[in-house]
């Protein structure tokens, strides 16, 4: 009985070595590699983790380019990485030639332009009512996109088709505005400078009612506690009214159509008198009553090209007459005002 | 030498038996240590510290694409918008509660020059957002448990792998992904996936989604690290996954209108 018990262990041994041994020794080391069964983890972990780069990261572009990174991180497009709008840049961080910038309008408007899915308190514009097919670059500095942003014209366009009568860039004078640009190859002021309503183009408006509150200063000169903006500096008590308007102000303004025009040479359309006489007083009430006491004031500009007082000097315009010269026509402005020389 | 019957089968059974053990020990050995030993090699060395998550946030979403070109630019994923690791999805549920989905070149190209279909008018809409989709990287991933020859797993930080030298291209995991994720690499014949950029988040950057999104609309982030950004964001928010009644238990969480997101 025990041979065969014995015979049959050692069958057993040898059945079971002619399957470990073929598996173990003639099995060549890439049929192993790969296995029967699972894939060699680790191995497969590097080689996805070798990777090439493409996108490197923000923080090594301020190396070189600190300029634009410190324009970028004060604008509203801080908190975008550089290679979004730049291509990949990796290669370029390590030697390689600068990445492809794609400057076209397309892709603003993969961001910005207006549909309905986005979330409504991102900005979103109707391309071609913003721009009127001007390139985004004309007016919006990418890396801070509302830097140097044309300012809206804080009045109506009603009239006033020769911008340059009142804004030149020569005038030594900060009221109207003078142009901080070169009027070269820009005859279309307003294609860049929207006419809106005052308060539209980021001048604040007032928060507060202003009965009794004549004089702005009181509370907004430059050591108060609201100070105005340091380059205010200068500015008169009379001149704040000019550009900051209460809301109920600017609801009462007329709306025009925008008309935009290339009309260079200077035009004087006389505003029919008798709209002077019907304009709401409510702005005309407000008007600063410091300069009244020495008589009549002189006009502080040259009138050059400047015929029509009242398209400035309206009730309702940029800089309106007292309420008591209610009725008073173009012609009879020059008869007390003169000009300084 | 004289040898008994007895004393060879003997000497044959205990040799035979010694020498399949020599032969067998050291492949027994680097099965049981192998990974953990080799673990080292990688880079930061370090996998088993994290645990790595991720937020889309449909709230947030503008729907401009810069994710799906970045993740085609960093990974060469093909450019034809049929290939995807990532694309984006624009939603309209109009006012009878009806969800419209689409996703024009998978939002490549973003979606201003696609308009929403014609046939949803305007005044119907109810509600509108982007929800961008990726590899969940499913915490129990269908995929990985159909995959008939081993070559999709889990790592230990918790991104699902294909080994593509491994890969039969079958396609059988596409079939079981529910969120669409995966797709077939016809140049290789193998199947590919979002890695969450593995190159990139191995060395301690984000992936290339994340870097490039204007809105941070994509947070990556370590689930096992309690102070990062991304586990602050999931105390403060209500937050959802896709498909939660599969039992996939996705990593990527969303923010955002949830019902009939999918």
């Amino acid at each position: 009985m025990t041979h065969l018990i014995r015979a049959g262990i050692v069958l057993g041994v040898v059945l079971v070595a002619a399957f470990i041994v073929p598996r173990v020794i003639p099995v060549p080391e890439s049929l192993q590699k790969f296995g029967f069964d699972k894939v060699n983890v680790v191995e497969n972990n590097v080689a996805w983790a070798s990777h090439p780069l493409e996108y490197a990261d923000f923080e090594v572009c301020n190396t070189c380019h600190a300029t634009e990174y410190d324009t970028w991180q004060l604008g509203n497009h801080q908190a975008i990485s550089c290679e979004t709008c730049h291509s990949p840049a990796y290669d370029h961080v390590n030697g390689g030639p600068a990445p492809e910038i794609d400057r076209s309008p397309q892709l603003c408007i993969n961001c910005h332009g207006q549909t309905v899915s986005r979330p409504a308190d991102f900005p979103q514009v109707d391309p071609d009512s913003h721009s009127g097919g001007l390139n985004c670059l004309t007016c919006h500095n990418p890396h801070n996109p509302l830097e140097f942003i044309p300012p809206a014209m804080p009045h109506p366009l009603q009239g006033r088709d020769n911008c340059e009568s009142c804004h030149l860039p020569t005038e030594p004078i900060d009221n109207p505005p003078v142009v901080m640009h070169s009027l070269e190859g820009r005859e279309n002021c307003v294609a860049c400078h929207a006419p809106g309503a005052a308060g539209a183009a980021g001048i604040p408006l007032i928060p507060h009612p202003t009965e009794g509150r004549e004089n702005c200063l009181l509370c907004h000169g430059s050591n108060s506690l609201v100070a105005y903006p340091a380059d205010h500096a200068g500015r008169t008590a009379d001149m704040c009214r000019t550009c900051h308007r209460t809301a109920a102000e600017v609801a009462a303004l007329p709306q025009p159509a925008i008309e935009p025009t290339s009309t260079t040479e200077p035009v004087a359309t006389p505003a029919p008198a008798t709209t002077a006489t019907a304009a709401p007083a409510a702005t005309a009430a407000t008007t600063p009553t410091a300069t009244v006491a020495s008589g009549p004031p002189a006009v502080p500009h040259s009138l050059d090209g400047r015929d029509n007082c009242l398209l400035c000097h309206d009730a309702g315009g940029l800089k309106p007459f007292p309420a008591d010269h209610a009725g008073r026509t173009v012609d009879m402005c020059l008869f007390c005002h003169k000009t300084a020389s | 030498m004289n040898l008994s019957r007895r004393d060879f089968v003997k000497l044959g059974a205990q040799g035979l038996v010694g020498a399949v053990l020599a032969v067998s020990i050291p492949s027994i050995v680097r099965g049981v240590s192998g990974p953990r030993a080799l673990a080292q090699d990688l880079g930061s060395g370090d996998l088993e510290r994290h645990y790595w998550g991720y937020i889309a946030d449909n709230e947030r979403c503008i729907g401009c694409g810069r994710c799906v070109v970045a993740c085609k630019n960093e990974n060469k994923v093909p450019w034809p918008p049929e290939y995807n690791r990532t694309w984006v999805e624009r939603y309209v549920i109009t006012l009878d509660q009806q969800v419209h989905v689409d996703s024009p070149n998978g939002g490549r190209d973003g979606f201003y020059q696609f308009p929403i279909d014609p046939s949803i008018k305007p005044a119907d809409i109810w509600k509108s957002f982007f929800v961008p989709k990726l590899c969940n990287q499913c915490d129990k991933p269908p995929c990985v448990t159909v995959c008939p020859v081993g070559a999709t797993y889990k790592t230990d930080d918790g991104v699902i792998l294909i080994d593509q030298n491994h890969c039969i291209g079958c396609r059988y995991c596409m079939q079981a992904c529910p969120y669409g994720a995966r797709y077939f690499l016809e140049e290789k014949g193998v199947v590919d996936k979002c890695t969450w950029c593995y190159h990139r988040i191995t060395k301690g950057m984000v992936p290339a989604c994340v870097e490039v999104c204007p809105r941070q609309a994509r947070v990556f982030g370590d689930l096992s690290d309690p102070n990062s950004k991304l586990n602050r964001l999931l105390s403060e928010n209500r937050v959802f996954t896709l498909k939660p009644e599969l039992g996939t238990e996705p990593k990527v969480s969303y923010i955002g209108f949830e019902k009939g997101v999918f």
